[in-house]
């Protein structure tokens, strides 16, 4: 089971980039990962297991998945916030296990961008704060224009007019559209998205995920959407279904319902 | 690198200017710990430079030395006066003394232009000014050729003048020699009055103590200022050349300067109020610990969201640091101001140092203060940077 290279492409992807991203090398390579901890008495629980997942620059991949399935421990491994205990994983052609703890930071912070459900902005800060936030963790000169940099950000994602505003007086879709431009402000080539439209309201989420897909394919980076909504999901150009710790490709034709008693199994790899 | 550390002081500004509320009350208790600490530390090295320059100006500095010549008579004629002085400079070559004087008193009756003034005659000579810091407010103290006037110089305080009539801005000025002799003395310089005092004081040198008087000879006494570290044992090898020199007198030598007093006099306050300034500084940090801990509790899912930049554990416990270490050191200035705003105030210096210079204000109070201000605040940040080190990511964002 794992990922699926002859997944078919979502509406509106096209067929050219979709060959592009096929042909590249994968920026994030999961190979029979799995992870599992200690609950004493020498016992293991396993919270993944044998995951096969191959990520191209480009991509927009949707994983849906139910509270307690594995969606956190996947993201932390996908993020370089933890390590597999089996299984190889590369990020950008690299085994993560090789790479010390520090590094791993430097190039989480270069390398991928996080959006999370509760937009996560840093209290009391203006937006343009908060955007200028990873830039502190960046190069000289990313932190000598770090006002400029994240002004322009901001100013892409339609806040330029918005951006001494702190987050209590920004409204939800603004709040979470300054933290795509805070997760995108170093230009990752990776973005992970925790339940980016949780907090939203439907028609909200939807102009937010256009956004966060259309900007992100702009910028070439690759963007995994953990969620529990399908029709999230759905705006992926692959998807899957994260059941039991196990990662499965959704078919087509699978709905909701079906997804939320047993993963609706696809072409497994 | 520098741009991390840049990074790290724009990082912590701006969480203390978020959170300046917090900032400011958990800091309040630093400052005014910090500023006890200061003055404590400020008013004990100032009383002590006050009582030790006070010592100094009545017993000599550290280490003087009395040496008490008395001729084989009992009296001492002006040609004993004169041997002694003889026997004394021979002495002073010999073990290369840099600042001897003679010293002696008398009380005299002066005739001024109103009346007649009780005052007392200080025998000198030009060393004492060096040796008991003597400070000459208006005009000049003396030179050895002073020694050589037909009329005597003298140094007078400020009650002799204002007894006699005379303005300390218009020296030098000539006062009538005591008793019924004929001749003037001329006031070449003044010098403060202690505030007890209510008779005047001048000051005159031993060669011309005769010219005040038939009551007045020149002293048989000389005070040494010796090294500290060699005192006891040179002060022996002194009493032992001047008793070969002058066979018969009797030679007497004691330390006379009150240095060993001015530590045994004020040691004890210093330490105690040294010790309670501690226990405030120490409840002061306590205070900053437990509310830096409440906080990064609070700030477990900012912790998180710094990581997911890419900072470093390292980073952030550099940050979290960083942050106690400016607001301590910032609240730290503000208590080391304070203490500094009144330890010069004029009222602290007349009600404290009353009778006494005031000392300026020690430098070592204010380099105390700043140095404890960051200290605090490396400690009260360990242990909260410690904990943010650990903070699990993702768990903390989704807190």
């Amino acid at each position: 089971m794992g990922a699926t290279p002859d997944i078919p492409a979502p509406p509106g992807t096209a067929p050219a980039a979709e060959e592009a991203t096929a042909a590249s090398a994968p920026l994030l390579s999961l190979r029979h990962v799995a992870r599992t901890v200690p609950i004493g008495e020498g016992k293991l629980l396993t919270i993944l297991s044998d995951i096969n997942l191959d990520v191209r620059s480009g991509e927009h991949i949707g994983i849906v998945g139910r509270s307690g399935t594995g969606k956190s421990t996947l993201l932390n491994i996908l993020g370089l916030l933890d390590l597999p205990t089996a299984g190889e994983m590369d990020f950008n052609g690299e085994p993560v296990q090789s790479i010390p703890r520090n590094r791993a930071a430097k190039t989480r912070g270069r390398d991928i961008g996080f959006v999370f459900q509760q937009f996560n902005l840093l209290p009391g800060r203006t937006a343009v704060e908060n955007v200028e936030a990873p830039l502190m963790y960046g190069t000289g000169s990313e932190f000598r224009n770090r006002r400029r940099i994240a002004a322009e950000m901001l100013g892409r994602l339609g806040l330029g007019d918005r951006i001494d505003a702190k987050p209590n007086r920004l409204s939800g879709g603004e709040q979470q559209r300054v933290a795509i431009a805070r997760a995108l402000v170093r230009r990752p080539k990776l973005v992970l998205a925790d339940e980016p439209t949780g907090a939203l309201d439907v028609e909200t989420g939807k102009t937010v995920m256009g956004l966060l897909d259309g900007i992100t394919r702009e910028s070439g980076a690759a963007l995994i959407t953990i969620t529990h909504d399908l029709s999230i999901a759905n705006m992926a150009s692959r998807r899957y279904a994260l059941h039991r710790g196990e990662l499965q490709a959704i078919r087509d034709d699978a709905t909701a319902q079906a997804l939320s008693g047993a993963p609706a199994a696809g072409g497994a790899r | 690198m520098i741009s991390a550390f840049l990074a790290s002081i724009v990082e912590a500004w701006q969480e203390l200017r978020v959170h300046k509320v917090r900032v400011l009350m958990s800091l309040i208790g630093v400052g005014v710990a910090v500023c006890g600490l200061t003055l404590v530390v400020g008013f004990g090295n100032m009383m002590q430079k006050g009582l030790v320059d006070d010592f100094e100006r009545s017993g000599g500095r550290d280490s003087t030395y009395m040496f008490s010549v008395v001729s084989p008579s009992g009296e001492t004629s002006a040609a004993d006066a004169e041997k002694i002085s003889d026997a004394i400079e021979q002495a002073q070559s010999r073990f290369d003394i840099d600042y001897v004087s003679a010293t002696g008193q008398s009380e005299l009756r002066l005739q001024s232009p109103t009346g007649s003034i009780d005052a007392t005659l200080t025998i000198v000579d030009a060393d004492y000014e060096v040796m008991h810091r003597v400070r000459v407010e208006h005009g000049r103290w003396f030179t050895a050729a002073d020694a050589e006037n037909m009329a005597p110089a003298i140094v007078a305080d400020q009650v002799f003048l204002d007894q006699y009539g005379l303005d300390a801005g218009a020296l030098p000025a000539t006062v009538d020699l005591p008793g019924h002799q004929a001749g003037v003395a001329t006031v070449i310089g003044s010098v403060a009055s202690p505030s007890y005092a209510e008779m005047g004081t001048f000051y005159a040198l031993s060669a011309q103590a005769e010219k005040f008087g038939p009551t007045v000879s020149r002293p048989t006494e000389f005070e040494m200022w010796l090294p500290p570290d060699v005192a006891q044992q040179l002060s022996k090898q002194v009493t032992s050349d001047l008793k070969r020199q002058l066979p018969g007198y009797t030679i007497d030598s004691y330390r006379s300067d009150f240095a060993e007093d001015a530590a045994g006099a004020l040691g004890p306050v210093q330490n105690v109020l040294l010790a309670i300034s501690i226990l405030i500084l120490f409840m002061g940090m306590l205070g900053l610990i437990n509310i830096s801990m409440v906080t990064i509790q609070q700030r477990i899912r900012e912790i998180g969201i710094r990581r997911s930049f890419g900072a470093t554990s390292r980073r952030i416990f550099f940050s979290v640091m960083m942050e106690s270490v400016v607001a301590t050191t910032v609240a730290g200035a503000i208590g080391v101001l304070i203490a500094v705003l009144v330890l010069k105030a004029p009222i602290v210096g007349q009600v404290l140092f009353d009778g006494m210079v005031t000392p300026q204000v020690p430098f070592s109070a204010v380099i105390v203060g700043m140095l404890v201000s960051i200290g605090i605040g490396a400690l009260a940040g360990l242990v909260p940077a410690l904990v943010a080190m650990r903070v699990r990511i993702i768990d903390a964002i989704r807190a």
